[in-house]
């Protein structure tokens, strides 16, 4: 060691001191600066004055059009290259050719999608930038555009009285032109709808008046569009009135709490009766039909574990877009049957019914109807990380029960999702709800597990039975099992959460069922069948990734999602019946199943869809 | 008034000996640092406090902040304006480490800059390239990174074995932060374009890669609450015994040196209140394991953890019996098992959880090599190595041998006459090869902490019974027996004392963990008051601070994204050390104080609380 190590600071020379004093703190100082600095935040928006009457993403909008219908409207915001992975292909290869690469990394985007009564959706796709706010495409209607220029409808800025015009291509290689001119007035109304109600203008709203001619240059075709809209900020257009080629159209905003769920029509799949095997895995092309633009692929990534309805359709979360999207299994290949927007990325997903519960990172539980129609949104305190919970009721849709992360449960009536009410853990909530007769299990952080009433909430029982990785309720709800990250499994009572029976496993908790005579565990290194009565061990077999229940009942067959496979076991020995392989999946991804009527249906997060029929 | 002022004087020493007395000894304190640390430490002091702060502050932030939230295998939060703090805190403890790295011994030194270039050559393949064409492309990012682990591997050599200086933290620091900033400025801007956010899969991807370097913390952070329960215990004791005459304080011996009919009316009274606390708590414990037992309510007693916890306390005891006999010497007191806590505690930590460094070191170098454009393939088996480090089996093949080593090495300790340790040590060992005996059998051992306490309750009230009968229980020994009830009551619910943070911040394992942290880093510090030529004190300081920082900051991150295994799952580790750790700790404080309750000894008593 140095002699001068050991020297005690009041011999040190002083500039040493001095220096150290002065550098440290700078150097610790430069270096917080410099990582703040290449933080990437979010840009302001663009859009100019015009860009306040936009909507937030994850906006919905209400409207009914002059004959009365419903359409229910989704705002979606996005900011680079993401903003055109939903467009069909032609309209995104129109767009980035004229854009180029640089700016459509920055470019701003607004995207409406539409839904109507009929389940008929279209989508217009915006772009914010410095001019102000333009159309760039339209696509899912009879008829598409890709406006080259875009169409300006509202400048960056604009007061009553202003005019603009803008003429150019409307389609591709100029196969459709567009010639528009608008003038800019001052909305003061009233202005109503045709159910005469008045819409209200708040913030500031303005109105413009627009003439579009759209023609094709080959032939005759020609349409024009005569309107008056009205902007009113953060609410985009809440109302218009004008021709299609000489008939009227029109709509007016509406702000219900709730849309009515509309009947998807298709019939419920049957689960298979008695699995005694697997057939062979099937790769499902993802397709998305435009009846304008045709048939594409469909690029997505599926961040969450898929749902299935009882229709047979999966839902999946995009990643790219963050948007819901249901997919009807065909024979040969998956096609997109619906999608929405429900706002920011979405953390967890649920089958209510028929319909759809979402949750996102704007703190929502967003619920659609089977086509798609967003129906209705709450708004909670926290994140909600568990899927929700769909509760039945006798006298209508299901009750949605969620819990956030900073353990507030809330009981969401099924049809408007206004709470019934809501209950504090006094900690954070864990792990997914389990419904058990009419009571709810629900764990914390703090090691807690406790039964709430359906009706009100109430604690009907609490026990600290430790950190819990996933609960199954037994199918006659007597009693719930709980997979522990300390490696136990127990099974408690659901009248008063005494402990029926525990037992160990090894390896890290994947999957838990409860069947009417066992409970199956599954880790990443053992699957282990317990008997439901008395917890004596049934059988065992090796891990995987998830278990999936062909069924409930006494010796059902349960199927086994291994990276590499899939497996079906019988339920009341173990016996291997069938096994499938399947090719794995790349590092970077992840690997989930789940059970539609009668199919294995095997997601990978790279946008992969494989299915395995049950015989 | 003379009532109150005894109260007063009994409450002070309480004060003194449960918070006052452990923070003075124990604290980081300059004692003959070298010109140009102080600044450091400040600043590493300030990091520890924002990132404690963050704990606590983290449901109000997120509250108040938009969330950042990416969806993978698990969903990740944050609020994503405190991120850049977030890395800012990860560069200070990578630098801290850095620079202890320089002055210590050469093998220690390659390890840590081993790990320090990884990490930096990690941060640099974060930069894929702006057209994310992946690992064969030589960007900015690797450039920098590879030149600032070239000189960092330079500036190692040249200042082993040579004194701290001022400048060698700022130039490390600016040198990580340099690579840091060029790596995670680039990855953002390319994830962008994209819409995506970097900042949270890229704090993911660090915290999960390094994260788990924080883990022997946790361990042995998870021991603070049962190091507090029993200086709770030993100071409640000590404050009852001592009197408030002056003899009586400036000898720090309790009353019943001395025939209470010698003393002042004052002094006789303290056997009786002795007495009528150790009937209290005496009744408090037998009701408590009768209300369990009977009622179910209260304690959670399973009468059928009751025969292996006797036998745990009964070989605990018989080891305690083989190391005193090794030593041909009586048993450690407790001040001594104590003081040698903080210096047994974090390296039988390092030693459970030593396969966790080739775990990291194996992640980060086949992200590296991965960036680098080397085929996935070809490092599959590294991934396969480090599953099975991480396996149930490694983790229980790791437990037993340290359980058995440990007790191993008490024996050798003892021969030479050391006290204290080896009776840590061995408590310690025993508690290791349980703990790897539900993973080994497939089947829970069916003991627990409060059947422990049970046993240790009722051990202790049939001594003081017997003692009694004999007419052998002296004021001290009363004193001695009434520690051990309290240290019983410590068993079963020393968890209580995390409660209030629990409530705050809302996960117990989280309020546990940073309880640890906090407690640690006010207490645990004396270790930093010595010298060596392998570990010269700066370095000490450095370790000391790195260490704190880094484990408080992957606690933060947990508390910000409001899952404390968002990076690591340091709760987990926390109460696996409170369970191994602090149980051993515990039970070998008891096995202490009966110890001296048997023995024959009549020295003049001194304080059960180790000063």
């Amino acid at each position: 060691m140095d002699p001068d190590s050991a020297l005690p600071a009041t011999v040190a020379p002083r500039s040493a001191r001095w220096l150290a004093a002065i550098m440290v703190p700078l150097v610790v100082l430069v270096a917080g600066i410099g990582l703040d600095a290449v933080d990437q935040i979010a840009p302001e928006p663009l859009g100019g004055e015009s860009a306040r009457y936009i909507p937030p993403d994850g906006h919905r909008t209400v409207l009914r059009d002059s004959a009365g219908a419903l359409v229910v409207a989704e705002h979606s915001r996005s900011v680079g290259l993401e903003g055109l992975l939903a467009a069909p292909p032609a309209v995104a290869a129109a767009v980035l050719a004229r854009l180029g690469d640089e700016e459509a990394r920055t470019a701003q985007w607004w995207r409406v999608t539409r839904t109507d009564d009929l389940g008929t959706t279209t989508t217009d796709l915006y772009r914010l930038s410095t001019d102000g706010v333009a159309q760039v495409a339209a696509w899912g209607g009879a008829v598409g555009f890709v406006f080259e220029p875009e169409l300006l409808l509202l400048p960056a800025v604009v007061r009553a009285g202003d005019a603009w015009r803008a003429s150019g291509s409307a389609l591709a290689d100029g196969a459709l032109t567009y010639d528009a001119e608008s003038t800019a007035f001052a909305a003061t109304g009233p202005f109503t709808g045709v159910e005469g109600a008045e819409v209200p203008l708040t913030g500031g709203c303005i109105g413009v008046d627009s003439s579009v001619r759209i023609a094709a240059p080959t032939d005759a075709l020609e349409t024009v569009l005569v309107d008056a809209t009205v902007w009113c900020p953060g609410r985009g257009a809440v109302w218009s009135s004008g021709t299609v080629d000489g008939q009227s159209v029109g709509q007016a905003e509406e702000r219900p709490v709730a849309v009515a769920a509309l009947d998807r029509g298709l019939p419920p799949v049957d689960a298979v009766a008695e699995a005694t095997g697997l057939a062979a895995p099937q790769p499902l092309p993802l397709v998305v039909i435009d009846p304008f633009f045709g048939e594409r692929d469909g690029s997505v990534q599926f961040a969450l574990p898929p749902v299935a309805l009882a229709d047979g359709r999966i839902v999946v979360a995009n990643d790219r877009g963050d948007d819901l999207q249901w997919w009807r299994l065909e024979a040969q290949r998956a096609e997109l049957d619906a999608a929405a927007h429900p706002g920011g990325t979405v953390i967890a997903l649920a089958a209510i019914g028929d319909g759809v519960a979402a949750t996102t990172a704007q703190r929502a539980v967003v619920a659609y109807d089977g086509w798609g129609r967003r129906l209705w949104q709450w708004r909670g305190p926290e994140l909600i990380l568990a899927p929700p919970l769909a509760v039945p009721r006798a006298d209508g849709p299901p009750d949605v029960l969620v819990a956030d992360r900073g353990g507030q449960v809330t009981l969401l009536a099924g049809d408007t999702g206004s709470p019934r009410w809501s209950v504090a853990l006094g900690a954070d909530a864990r792990a997914p709800l389990e419904l058990v007769g009419d009571a709810v299990v629900i764990s914390d952080e703090r090691g807690r597990v406790q039964a709430l009433e359906l009706a009100d909430g109430a604690v009907r029982w609490r026990v600290d039975a430790g950190f819990v990785e996933g609960a199954a309720a037994a199918p006659d709800g007597s009693a719930v099992a709980l997979q522990l990250d300390s490696g136990d499994l127990a099974v408690l009572s659901a009248v008063d959460g005494d402990e029926r029976f525990s037992a160990r496993y090894p390896g890290i908790a994947r999957s838990l069922i409860v069947t009417a005579d066992a409970v199956l565990a599954l880790s990443d290194e053992r699957l282990l069948a317990l008997s439901a009565v008395d917890g004596s061990e049934l059988w065992r077999d090796r891990g995987g990734l998830a278990l999936l229940g062909a069924g409930l009942g006494a010796g059902d067959p349960v199927v086994v999602l291994d990276a590499d496979g899939l497996r079906l076991h019988a339920g009341r020995d173990g016996a291997l019946l069938d096994e499938q392989r399947l090719d794995p999946p790349p590092v970077s991804a992840t690997r989930r199943a789940v059970v539609a009527g009668s199919a294995v249906v095997i997601v990978d997060s790279d946008g992969r869809v494989t299915r395995s029929v049950l015989r | 008034m003379r009532a109150v002022r005894r109260i007063g004087a009994a409450l002070t020493r309480f004060w003194s000996g449960l918070i006052s007395t452990p923070i003075r000894d124990g604290r980081l304190r300059d004692t003959g640092w070298p010109a140009g640390l102080r600044p450091v430490v400040v600043v590493g002091v300030v990091a520890f406090s924002l990132a404690v702060l963050l704990i606590l502050l983290a449901p109000a932030i997120r509250a108040a902040s938009p969330l950042s939230v990416s969806v993978g295998a698990t969903v990740l939060s944050l609020p994503r304006l405190v991120l850049p703090t977030i890395f800012w805190l990860i560069i200070l403890s990578i630098a801290l480490v850095q620079s202890a790295a320089l002055h210590l011994r050469a093998r220690t030194a390659v390890v840590l800059t081993g790990m320090t270039v990884l990490v930096l050559l990690f941060l640099g393949s974060l930069d894929l390239g702006a057209d994310g064409e992946g690992g064969l492309g030589v960007t900015p990012g690797k450039v920098v990174s590879i030149v600032a682990a070239l000189a960092l591997v330079v500036l190692t050599v040249v200042r082993h074995r040579r004194g701290f200086a001022w400048w060698e933290f700022p130039a490390v620091l600016a040198l990580v932060a340099t690579a840091a900033i060029v790596a995670l400025g680039r990855s953002a801007e390319q994830s962008a374009a994209f819409g995506l956010d970097f900042g949270p899969p890229t704090a993911s991807l660090v915290m999960s890669s390094i994260g788990q370097l924080a883990v022997p913390a946790a361990l042995a952070a998870g021991v603070a609450v049962a190091e507090f329960a029993i200086t709770a215990a030993t100071a409640a004791v000590g404050a009852l015994q001592k009197a408030p005459t002056p003899a009586a304080e400036s000898t720090d011996a309790p009353a019943a040196a001395a025939p209470p009919t010698s003393l002042p009316p004052a002094v006789r009274a303290v056997p009786v209140l002795l007495l009528v606390a150790f009937l209290l708590v005496a009744a408090w414990r037998v009701a408590e394991l009768l209300l369990a037992l009977l009622l179910g309510v209260g304690a959670n007693v399973d009468p059928g953890d009751l025969p292996l916890s006797a036998a745990i306390v009964g070989v605990i005891a018989l080891l305690w019996w083989v190391l005193a006999r090794a030593r041909g010497d009586s048993a450690a007191r407790i001040s001594t098992v104590m003081s040698h806590l903080d210096s047994v505690a974090f390296p039988v930590a390092v030693a459970l959880t030593v396969t966790l460094a080739p775990v990291v070191a194996l992640l980060l170098l086949v992200q590296v090599l991965n960036a680098w454009g080397l085929d996935p393939a070809a490092t599959g088996g590294a991934l396969v190595l480090a599953d099975a480090l991480r396996s149930s089996l490694a983790l229980a093949v790791v437990r037993l041998g340290v359980g058995l080593g440990l007790i191993v090495l008490a024996v050798l300790l003892a021969r030479r006459g050391r006290r204290g340790a080896p009776e840590l040590l061995a408590a310690i060992g025993v508690l290791a090869i349980l703990s790897a005996a539900p993973s080994v059998l497939e089947s829970r051992l069916p003991w627990s902490s409060p059947a422990l306490a049970v046993v240790v309750a009722l051990t202790t009230i049939v001594l003081a019974v017997a003692l009694a009968a004999r007419r052998r229980l002296t004021a001290r020994r009363l004193a001695l027996l009434l520690t051990a009830l309290l240290l019983s009551a410590a068993a079963a619910w020393r968890d209580v004392l995390a409660d209030p943070l629990s409530a705050v911040i809302g996960a117990s394992g989280l309020a546990l963990v940073l309880f640890g942290f906090v407690w640690g880093f006010l207490t645990d510090a004396d270790i930093t008051h010595g010298d060596s030529r392998a570990y010269p004190r700066p370095t000490r300081v450095l370790l000391f601070l790195a260490n704190a920082v880094f484990g408080v900051t992957v606690l933060a991150y947990g508390a910000l994204a409001r899952s404390v295994d968002a990076g690591i799952d340091l709760d987990a580790f926390a109460q696996f050390g409170d369970q191994l750790l602090g149980t051993a700790v515990i039970l070998a404080a008891v096995m202490a104080v009966w110890a001296a309750t048997m023995s024959a000894d009549s020295r003049a008593p001194r304080s059960t609380v180790a000063p």
